[in-house]
């Protein structure tokens, strides 16, 4: 309550005006998105221009008709806390990328001899450091 | 405050008991309702980092398993999706202004495209179904690519829009019981506040479904 | 108002006027209510049931490992057995404990509003957690579930032929629940507070109870859809963690841990809230570091999001984002040793009386600096290789959630207690509780650290392989039945308590706060006016006390005792 002080976010009252034209921009921003999409050019940049709009239109929809433009800075806070938190979970990301920077036995397509593919490892900017274990030396030894 | 609180307490018959004045209960509803976005943001952006995963993994075979998909259906949903949330920001400019029969209108709009948007997505999955393109036992795939690819994509599709969906009904039933009380002038909807916070989860489910349009019917190769 | 006051008008009012207890009496004003003092109450009940349950469940898995050759109960009943317990006492005990029960009672009494931002949100909260519960036992009537509490898939998604689906549904309810308390927490701490009640003044009970909240709202829905996700797989064979169709299981696991690591600080962060509490009155002494103890719960609360990969170093994670993992873990100790460093500080030249929650507080720095600091051990990637799947986790964890969060809430439950129903429990039994509890746990789990480094794998009903962890084995469980009897006593006590017990007063501990400034039990609007707090959190020290102390001080020096 202390923090309440003056709280009278609530009665902006957004006009028609405006929320026709976003209404207008989203529906544009949507057929954009679509006629990019018959447009081939190279993934990434295809990728960019649908996320893009996407993000786009979801910032419209978020400012003008959520109304986050004129709530209270709270409610703003909490709103952002949940797309930066969303962003913690991407480090999940990390493990995916790295997987096959290290050889794991039993992990990857191998050959007869047991051996992993060519094409499963070695795709590390460290490989030179790190050895992959010739499977088929040990092989012959037993 | 402590001026608020001289004014006291159960002055304001719209004012609950644990609330010293109406401005607190009016604050403390918004913080609640994007409280309760941020949830359904984690719990939409969880299944966004599944399907990402899987894009990165198998681009090639779920840019095959894409094209079934019907985009003039999807660009149409689109357009009926972000057509409904214009109408309740409209619905809300009226409940702010107090003019019952527009906001009444304005609802009313929204619950039909709603309605709309289900049936179209009806005819979208049934397509599907027919097609055997719904993942389990039945699913046959005679498209390029490889098959257990694309039914992990047809298991993202049916997981994300069905809960999408789910979503929807949810708002139709919270929109058609908002006017119910509307009509029937119950005191717990005097003012617009109602209106607002359920504003903000159709506009939520709105911009959910801004990103699984893209992410679904839109692949490059 | 000064603290003197407060304590001087202990005895001053005649208890004569309804409380919330007695306020109305008939059925439906119980199930109906929205006072948070009385759904604090249900679901002290709900969870005193459940963890029943989960203790029964691990008598009988100490039962079967007092012999190696597992005689006591089949290998499919073992695995239900600890399975149970572990669902049960997470999600339907440990989630919920501290925050439902005292957090609900609490918070609006210590910040100085008349009740939670929405109270019928929060009976609802309640409702969704008796439906998960019912669905729960539904479930175990029908065979239980054998995935353990973790729900590996694939195993919990192709290959279980037991209530999973069930049991799922049950957890993700609970989560629910367990959203909307926090939710309801957030907004509470946030709108509702007493006119100068700023931050800087809330108690730390407080602070951590939204350190916890903030958790819950962002870890929860995480966990919720990666569950929704293994149900849908068991019924509309949806293949995301179908290695079958490219899924990854550990997948899985990322998603889980996402929340389920952070879920150890939803359990443990209301305990380190209420610990700081009975800190501050048994020493008489304002919490030492205030800021940093309420900032260090913020920081755990943040730094337990990025550390969840620990629990995967063996599970094919890569050894890369291993090591990143494994940083971030090393660097939750931090906060953690903050808030530790700083209760010791509070008890230093403060005068310390040894009631019974204090013991239990006592207890609790001991128990949670053992398990924290075996935490560390299972954070290196080179030692988690050899411990990891091990007795050795199994007694880390319970060294944190039980040493630590039961601690705190039965430690919690006796200083509140006569604030909440209005009568003292026994002194005597209540230290003697304590202490059996403390001993009961540590002869519990101490063998198990052993026994765990020594290679006793977890979740193994026989180990006629190694009969040399026998003994261990054997101590555990007689531990375990010694900490039985140190929890079964509360209960009759505080049961005997609520009738016989010696009326409390006020203010029967010289706390401050202003849930000491109402009458116990409290009325149903908690305040007859909402105060105006213009004081600090934990001002223990009056003007004369505080002179006295330094005059004491400057006398020992002169006397040349002091250096």
């Amino acid at each position: 309550m202390s923090t309440a002080k003056h709280s009278n976010h609530a009665h902006h009252i957004t006009p028609l005006s405006t929320l026709f034209g976003t209404f207008c921009i989203l529906v544009f921003l949507m057929t954009a998105t679509v006629v990019s999409s018959y447009i081939q050019i190279t993934p990434l940049v295809n990728n960019a221009i649908n996320l893009g709009i996407a993000v786009a239109k979801a910032s419209f929809v978020v400012r003008i008709f959520m109304g986050y433009k004129y709530t209270s800075s709270l409610a703003k806070l909490f709103a952002l806390a949940g797309f930066v938190w969303l962003m913690l979970m991407t480090i999940t990301f990390g493990d995916y990328f790295t997987r096959k920077w290290e050889y794991t036995p039993g992990w990857y397509k191998t050959d007869t001899n047991g051996a992993p593919m060519e094409s499963e490892v070695s795709q590390s900017p460290l490989s030179k450091a790190v050895s992959v274990p010739d499977y088929n030396k040990n092989e012959l030894e037993h | 405050m402590a001026a608020h609180a001289a004014q006291g307490h159960g002055h304001d018959e719209r004012v609950f008991h644990q609330y010293e004045d109406y401005d607190q209960q009016t604050d403390s509803y918004v913080v609640g309702m994007w409280c309760f976005v941020v949830q359904e943001i984690m719990f939409f952006g969880a299944l966004f980092l599944v399907y990402t995963l899987y894009r990165w993994m198998y681009q090639d075979d779920f840019y095959e398993a894409h094209k079934v998909l019907n985009v003039p259906l999807g660009a149409i949903n689109t357009t009926v999706l972000l057509t409904s949330s214009f109408s309740m920001a409209v619905a809300v400019h009226f409940a702010q202004l107090k003019k019952k029969g527009p906001q009444l209108a304005a609802l009313g709009f929204t619950t039909i495209c709603a309605f709309a948007f289900l049936v179209i997505k009806g005819f979208e999955w049934a397509e599907k179904f027919k097609d055997h393109h719904v993942m389990g036992p039945s699913f046959h795939w005679t498209g390029a690519g490889s098959p257990a690819h694309a039914q992990m994509f047809f298991s993202l599709y049916f997981g994300m829009t069905g809960l999408h969906a789910f979503h929807v009904i949810i708002g139709i039933l919270v929109i058609g019981a908002l006017m119910y009380m509307t009509v029937k002038d119950y005191p717990q909807v005097s003012d617009y506040i109602p209106t607002e916070m359920i504003g903000l989860y159709w506009h939520f489910v709105d911009i959910v479904w801004i990103f699984l349009f893209p992410l679904f019917y839109l692949l490059p190769k | 108002m000064s603290i003197a006051a407060i304590k001087d008008s202990d005895t001053s009012h005649v208890e004569q006027r309804k409380n919330y207890l007695n306020a109305s009496s008939t059925i439906s004003s119980w199930l109906l209510t929205g006072d948070h003092k009385r759904i604090a109450f249900l679901y002290l009940l709900s969870i005193s049931f459940f963890f029943a349950i989960g203790a029964v469940a691990i008598g009988l898995v100490r039962l079967e490992l007092t012999s190696p050759m597992g005689q006591l109960l089949g290998s499919e009943t073992y695995n239900k057995m600890f399975s149970a317990h572990g669902i049960v006492m997470v999600f339907f005990f440990l989630v919920p404990s501290i925050p439902a029960t005292l957090g609900n009672f609490l918070i609006p009494l210590q910040i100085g509003a008349r009740d939670l931002a929405f109270p019928r949100l929060n009976l609802l909260s309640w409702y969704i957690y008796i439906l998960a519960g019912v669905l729960l036992l539904t479930a175990f009537f029908m065979g239980g579930v054998d995935t353990g509490w973790t729900f590996y898939t694939p195993f919990s998604s192709l290959y279980s032929k037991t209530q999973v689906t069930m049991v799922i549904v049950a957890v993700f309810f609970a989560g629910f629940s367990s959203i909307f308390t926090g939710l309801n927490f957030i907004v509470t701490i946030h709108k509702m507070r007493a006119p100068g009640m700023t931050w800087d003044r809330l108690p730390l009970f407080v602070w951590s109870m939204y350190a916890t909240s903030l958790i819950m709202i962002l870890g929860t829905p995480v966990v919720a859809i990666t569950l929704l996700l293994v149900v849908f797989e068991r019924v509309f064979s949806i293949g995301v963690f179908s290695p079958e169709l490219g899924g990854d299981p550990v997948l899985f696991q990322h998603m889980f841990w996402f929340y389920s690591h952070p879920a150890v600080y939803i359990m443990v962060l209301p305990g380190m809230g209420v610990i700081s509490d009975l800190m501050a009155c048994f020493s008489q002494k304002r919490v030492f570091g205030y800021h940093f103890v309420a900032y260090s719960s913020l920081a755990i609360a943040a730094l337990g999001f990025i550390v969840w990969g620990h629990h995967m170093f063996v599970a094919s994670e890569s050894m890369y984002q291993g090591i990143v993992f494994s940083l971030a873990s090393f660097l939750v100790a931090i906060p953690s040793a903050i808030k530790v460093f700083n209760w010791t500080a509070t008890m230093y030249k403060g005068n310390i009386k040894l009631q019974t929650p204090m013991l239990y507080a006592l207890g609790f720095i001991g128990l949670f600096v053992i398990g924290g600091l075996t935490g560390l051990y299972l954070a290196c990637i080179a030692t988690d290789l050899h411990l990891t799947g091990t007795y050795f986790v199994v007694a880390h964890f319970h060294y944190v959630m039980v040493g630590g969060t039961l601690s705190a809430f039965l430690g919690g439950i006796h200083f509140w207690w006569p604030k909440m129903f209005g009568r003292m429990y026994p002194e005597f039994w209540g230290k003697i509780a304590a202490i059996i509890t403390f001993v009961g746990f540590n002869l519990t789990f101490m063998p198990q650290f052993i026994v765990g480094f020594l290679g006793m794998p977890r979740r193994y009903h026989y180990y006629y392989f190694a009969p040399e962890y026998a003994p261990y084995h054997i101590l555990s469980s007689a531990g375990a039945s010694v900490l039985a009897v140190g929890l079964i006593m509360p209960l009759v006590y505080l049961t005997w308590s609520l009738k016989y017990g010696e009326p409390a007063g006020k203010n029967p501990f010289h706390a401050v706060g202003l849930e000491w400034t109402t009458q116990s039990p409290p009325i149903t609007s908690n305040f007859d006016t909402i105060p105006v707090v213009t004081w600090e959190a934990y001002e223990y020290t009056d003007a004369d006390e505080a002179e006295d102390i330094q005059g004491g001080i400057e006398m020992a020096e002169e006397m040349g005792l002091e250096k």
